[in-house]
């Protein structure tokens, strides 16, 4: 969205750079984006069993008899600086996002700040059944979208969260290793 | 939401929303 002209000047104060303004503002807002850092923080993954924990980005996960889609709802990356791995059923995604707040020691007020900005990474326990052959991955409007083949066709679909048949691998040691947190 | 001496600034994450689905429209508050 481009900068609009004509703000009321009187708003600004001229003694403050960069300031968060005391507008009110939506505490629910404020408690999903607290959240949305401790789950960085502490690093928790969801699996394909359908763990629901949030994290930057959010993720959507879900199957067909033919393959694994995953959904990731990530604007405002650089395609080329999407980092997109499979590796023994264990599906990492990593970039950075900029941050699009002013510099210090520009004029300007920070009214609301709820978007992430930095580096992140998520993993994804994925099924054992995966061809890391067979991952196509395709980034628009902000949206990336990775789908994985299987390498045997499922006989019926079910729904991946009640899927028990499988063991999860979310605690092996490479799991693990491929946790990030935000710097 | 950023204001400096140009305006404010609006940044809205809209995965998904192509730029020609989206409808943005602003009132002024009276």
């Amino acid at each position: 969205v481009p900068r609009g002209r004509g703000a009321p000047q009187n708003l600004i104060k001229e003694d403050d750079c960069m300031e968060l303004s005391l507008f009110p503002r939506d505490v629910f807002a404020e408690l999903d984006r607290l959240q949305r850092e401790m789950q960085q923080a502490f690093e928790f993954s969801p699996s394909i069993r359908g763990v629901g924990r949030r994290g930057y980005p959010a993720l959507n996960v879900g199957g067909t008899p033919e393959s694994v889609e995953i959904y990731v709802f990530a604007p405002g990356l650089d395609p080329a600086a999407i980092d997109v791995k499979l590796e023994k059923g264990v599906l990492s995604i990593a970039g950075e996002r900029k941050n699009e707040l002013p510099a210090v020691n520009e004029k300007a007020s920070v009214h609301v700040n709820e978007r992430f900005a930095g580096r992140f990474h998520r993993v994804v326990t994925l099924t054992d059944d995966l061809d890391p052959n067979a991952v196509q991955a395709r980034y628009r409007d902000g949206l990336l979208h990775v789908s994985i083949k299987r390498t045997k066709l499922r006989s019926h679909a079910r729904s991946t969260s009640s899927d028990r048949s499988e063991p999860m691998n979310e605690d092996t040691p490479a799991a693990k290793r491929r946790h990030c947190s935000r710097p | 939401v950023i204001e400096d001496a140009n305006g404010i600034t609006l940044y809205a994450d809209l995965p998904g929303v192509s730029k020609e689905r989206l409808n943005l429209r602003s009132t002024a508050r009276r």
